[in-house]
């Protein structure tokens, strides 16, 4: 029973997973690689696994994961991809938000390159909310962002400003801490 | 099965121990072996589950950077997998099965070509431990993590193990073994002392030994029982000891018997024996007995068929026993002319056995038609049909008979030629005599001188017939002395010629030789003589005599060849013609009296049995060689003398008879003879005292013996010879003379007719000059 069970479990993830992909092709992407954009969609979605957000923080609105989206970019339409998936007992959401007050409630906040301007405003927002945010523009991790994507030799990786997650009192796996470049403040 | 044998074998007590021994080796095995699977399984089972473990560590190590991509990261964390030995290989896959990252071990070989079962799972192979295991991220498989461990530890451990267990059982057998040593005497030691007393009972046979082994157990139980054994064995050897000197003694009874009876079955036998050797002793005497009795012997059926034959019959008959026995009916070998006079006797002898004699004469003949006089002598063998025939060969007898008879044919002509001539000659003496001393007296132109003449040459005649009679009847007397053959041989020439005649030729051949021989030459003539005469009738149609002389030497090789001599010198002459010869039959009886080849009354048959006789006479030998067609050649040996020739005695010349005035005793029982002696010699002036017979003349000579200056002695008279008279003549007076007269050669005065030496002899007739030359001649010496 258990083995069928997990058969049909990994046919669906499969099937989830594919379908995410192909969903990731075609949003919030720049004039980079569509994939590229896939993939910081897919990371955004494992970083919860391996992140503990602060305790109380998802009072709100339990059992799903808000993804805040806070500008646009190639990344929205893979991140649509990933709604309504399921991770760690909770449904993975996307929001799309203009303003700071529309933080409320939001447990991962994607700041878009287009909001480069809005950051220290959107990171005071963010402040002692347990809110993750997550940027993929070079320097945001210094400016407070705890994480922040780049390019090394053509792949994808992550910045993690440990004194921003510290501040914000996320526990982050020091797994994923091995994999991440780790930055401070300036 | 050898096994099984050699636990049969060894004693008690090693079987013990080896039951203590296999038994704890059996229960250690066991426990071993159960333990060892046990710690196997648990072993496996822990290094799987630890395997497991660390698996599911490093993938979840793994898993973030797995999830994010990062092979570097993910190769790093890999790295702790160096820590645990065992792990030779290690490797991540993604989520699309594909290789995300790496461990090897230093050494290691391998690669991940490993086809990725879906799900957890673990195989345990010999060298190697694969564990395989997907990695979990939030209830999400994100990846499948791929150990292999290899088992070299492990393997150690299972060697220590099997060391560990290995020493454990050696320590427990060895107790095992030193344990049960001690206590398997407990069961064996009772046994043993049983099996001790059995062995002492067995070798000195003493059944009156008791084991004290005791006790309720087996051991006790089989103590009793060998004891109870012991007493029924002992009462029992009791028993037989009586019942086997009851035995012995019944035995011994028998054996005493049976000793007597086979004593006397010895005796019969050895009895019978030696009947049986007797018989055989007999049968092989009898057997040789005929075999060798050198008499022709046979032994025929009642239907005359030759039954058994011995040697001497093979020989006799020219044939085989196997052509005789049973095959022949012996008249076979019986001549034609005799079979009817033996029917007749046999025919008589089953009539009456008593009315003729054992044997008789026959003539058997054999298969070329020889004839042999035999005698055969038969007996019926009792009993049977058959008979018994010895044939004994006469032949030879039968031959020497003959010869005897002629023998004595021979001497009786002898004694007749030498009475006739003793008369004839004393007759003639004084015919011859008297004849003489009328002619003597007669005038020269008396006309009857004429008539005495006539009378005288007949007389003369009759002496020579006289003579001959003597010379083949061998009486004559020779008188041998020292000649040389040639000048016999000469002497006769001329009168071999006349006797030969003109037609044949006469050659002569004379060695230079020295020929002396000792031989009366008239003899000699004689033969020389018949010789020619023989020669001359083998050569009707003319031919040529040879007659040579030589010195020969008779030699051991002659002898061989001739079967006759003695060796020595001697002079040969031989006579050879070149006649019609003769066959070898006629040459071998050519010698033999009367035996002739010539027609009645052409020849005497003497001729040459006189040669024989002449020659044997003295010591010489003669024989012939012929061959029919081409001639006869006569050998004649006489013994060389090598004296001197007797200086070829004066040949007295003519001489005047001389008288004398001796008294002379005359002995001589013819008065013819003595009357014309004592006219002769009183004539001549002796004196003459007359004798008539042998003891009147010893008497005559006893009273006058020292007037008597010679005795003339007959040797043939009456009451003593003249040889007893000689000898008792010289015993008076041994220097006494004495002239013999005699007529013929006998035994009395000489030995084979050959005067003694100084014996002086005149023979009859009595030819007066010659008479009166003896006379003085004696008186003269």
């Amino acid at each position: 029973m258990v083995k069928k069970k997990r058969k049909i479990f990994f046919i669906a993830l499969f099937f989830l997973f594919a379908s995410l992909s192909a969903s990731i092709f075609s949003v919030c992407g720049e004039e980079k690689t569509v994939s590229e954009y896939e993939v910081k969609a897919a990371f955004l979605y494992n970083f919860v696994k391996f992140i503990d957000w602060p305790d109380g923080s998802q009072g709100e609105g339990k059992g799903v994961v808000n993804v805040c989206m806070f500008g646009s970019g190639p990344i929205d339409s893979e991140l649509a991809k990933l709604k309504d998936k399921v991770v760690k007992g909770m449904r993975f959401v996307v929001k799309y938000t203009r303003s700071t007050e529309e933080f409320r409630g939001c447990h991962m906040l994607f700041v878009c390159n287009s909001e480069k301007g809005r950051l220290r405003e959107a990171l005071k927002a963010v402040k002692r909310k347990g809110i993750l945010t997550v940027g993929d523009t070079e320097g945001f991790a210094q400016k407070g962002v705890i994480i922040n994507f780049y390019l090394e030799d053509k792949k994808i990786r992550f910045e993690i400003n440990l004194d921003a997650a510290r501040e914000a009192r996320f526990s982050i796996s020091s797994q994923l801490l091995r994999l991440a470049r780790i930055v401070k403040d300036e | 099965m050898r096994g099984k044998q050699f636990f049969r074998d060894v004693p008690i007590k090693q079987k013990l121990i080896y039951m203590c021994v296999i038994t704890t080796a059996f229960a250690l095995l066991l426990t071993s072996a159960v333990f060892v699977v046990y710690e196997y399984l648990t072993v496996r089972r822990s290094m799987v589950s630890e395997l497991i473990a660390v698996a599911n560590t490093i993938g979840k190590l793994n898993s973030a950077a797995l999830v994010f991509g990062d092979r570097k990261e993910s190769t790093e964390t890999m790295k702790a997998l160096s820590s645990i030995p065992n792990i030779v290989y290690a490797a991540t896959y993604n989520r699309e099965g594909e290789v995300f990252s790496e461990y090897k071990r230093t050494g290691f070989d391998g690669g991940a070509n490993f086809a990725l079962p879906p799900g957890d799972g673990y195989s345990f192979g010999i060298t190697r431990l694969e564990v395989f295991r997907r990695i979990m991220l939030e209830g999400e498989a994100i990846g499948t993590i791929y150990i292999v461990s290899d088992l070299k530890e492990f393997y150690a451990m299972v060697v220590l193990y099997a060391l560990f267990l290995l020493a454990i059982m050696v320590c427990a057998l060895f107790g095992s073994y030193l344990l049960s040593s001690r206590l398997q005497k407990v069961v064996t030691e009772p046994l043993a002392e049983l099996t001790t007393l059995m062995a002492v009972i067995s070798k000195k046979k003493d059944y009156t030994l008791r084991t004290d082994v005791t006790g309720r157990d087996e051991a006790g139980y089989l103590a009793r029982g060998f004891n109870e054994m012991l007493e029924t064995i002992q009462k029992r050897d009791e028993e037989l000891a009586a019942h086997y000197k009851r035995l012995e003694e019944l035995v011994e009874e028998r054996t005493a018997e049976l000793a007597d009876a086979n004593k006397k079955l010895h005796e019969e036998l050895s009895e019978r024996f030696r009947v049986e050797e007797a018989l055989r002793q007999s049968e092989n005497m009898y057997r040789v007995i005929f075999e060798n009795t050198g008499t022709a012997s046979i032994i025929v059926e009642e239907d005359t068929t030759i039954l058994l034959a011995n040697t001497e019959f093979e020989r006799l008959t020219g044939r085989s026993r196997s052509e005789l026995e049973g095959k022949k009916s012996w008249t076979v070998f019986i001549d034609k002319d005799h079979i009817e006079k033996m029917l007749e006797y046999h025919q008589l002898r089953r009539i009456d056995p008593g009315s003729v004699p054992g044997s008789y004469e026959s003539v058997t003949a054999d298969r070329d038609g020889n004839k042999k006089n035999v005698i055969i002598t038969v007996a019926v063998i009792p009993g049977t049909g058959r008979s018994i025939a010895s044939v004994l060969d006469i032949t030879n007898l039968k031959r020497l008979e003959e010869q005897l008879q002629q023998s004595h044919k021979m001497e009786a002509i002898g004694q007749l030629a030498g009475g006739v001539a003793h008369d004839f000659n004393n007759i003639l003496t004084a015919i011859i005599g008297y004849g003489a001393i009328m002619q003597m007296k007669m005038e020269k132109e008396n006309p009857f001188r004429a008539y005495v003449e006539t009378i005288m040459s007949a007389a003369e005649k009759a002496a020579n017939l006289t003579q001959g009679l003597l010379a083949f009847s061998r009486k004559q007397l020779i008188a041998p002395r020292p000649i040389n053959i040639n000048s016999v041989v000469r002497d006769f020439e001329k009168l071999i010629k006349r006797l030969i005649g003109e037609d044949v030729e006469l050659v002569t051949s004379f060695s230079e030789e020295d020929l002396t021989v000792y031989a009366d030459s008239g003899q000699i003539g004689q033969v020389l003589m018949n010789l020619a005469a023989n020669a001359r009738d083998a050569m009707p149609g003319g031919g040529r005599l040879r007659i040579e002389t030589s010195a020969a030497v008779i030699d051991d090789a002659y002898i061989k060849a001739h079967n006759y001599g003695k060796p020595g010198k001697f002079v040969l002459t031989v006579l050879s013609d070149n006649g019609v010869g003769m066959s070898k039959e006629v040459s071998e009886r050519i010698f033999e009296p009367f035996f002739t080849t010539k027609e009645v009354g052409k020849g005497t048959g003497l001729g040459l049995s006189i040669v024989y006789g002449i020659i044997k006479q003295h010591n010489g030998y003669v024989d012939v060689e012929s061959e029919a067609g081409t001639g006869t050649t006569f050998r004649i040996y006489l013994p060389f003398s090598g004296e001197e020739n007797e200086a070829e005695e004066a040949v007295p010349a003519p001489k005047e008879l001389r008288g004398g005035n001796e008294t002379i005793l005359l002995c001589e029982d013819d008065a013819g003879v003595r009357a014309f002696a004592k006219e002769l010699l009183e004539q001549y002036g002796y004196r003459i005292i007359e004798a008539t017979d042998g003891e009147d003349a010893v008497r005559q000579f006893t009273d006058n013996r020292d007037r008597i200056d010679l005795a003339i002695i007959d040797v043939i008279m009456p009451k003593k010879n003249g040889r007893v008279v000689y000898d008792e003549v010289k015993s008076i007076k041994p220097d006494a003379k004495a002239i013999f007269m005699s007529g013929y050669s006998a035994d009395i005065i000489h030995k084979k007719g050959i005067f003694e030496k100084d014996i002086h002899f005149i023979t009859k007739p009595i030819i007066a000059d010659k008479f009166l030359e003896k006379v003085r001649q004696v008186l003269d010496l």
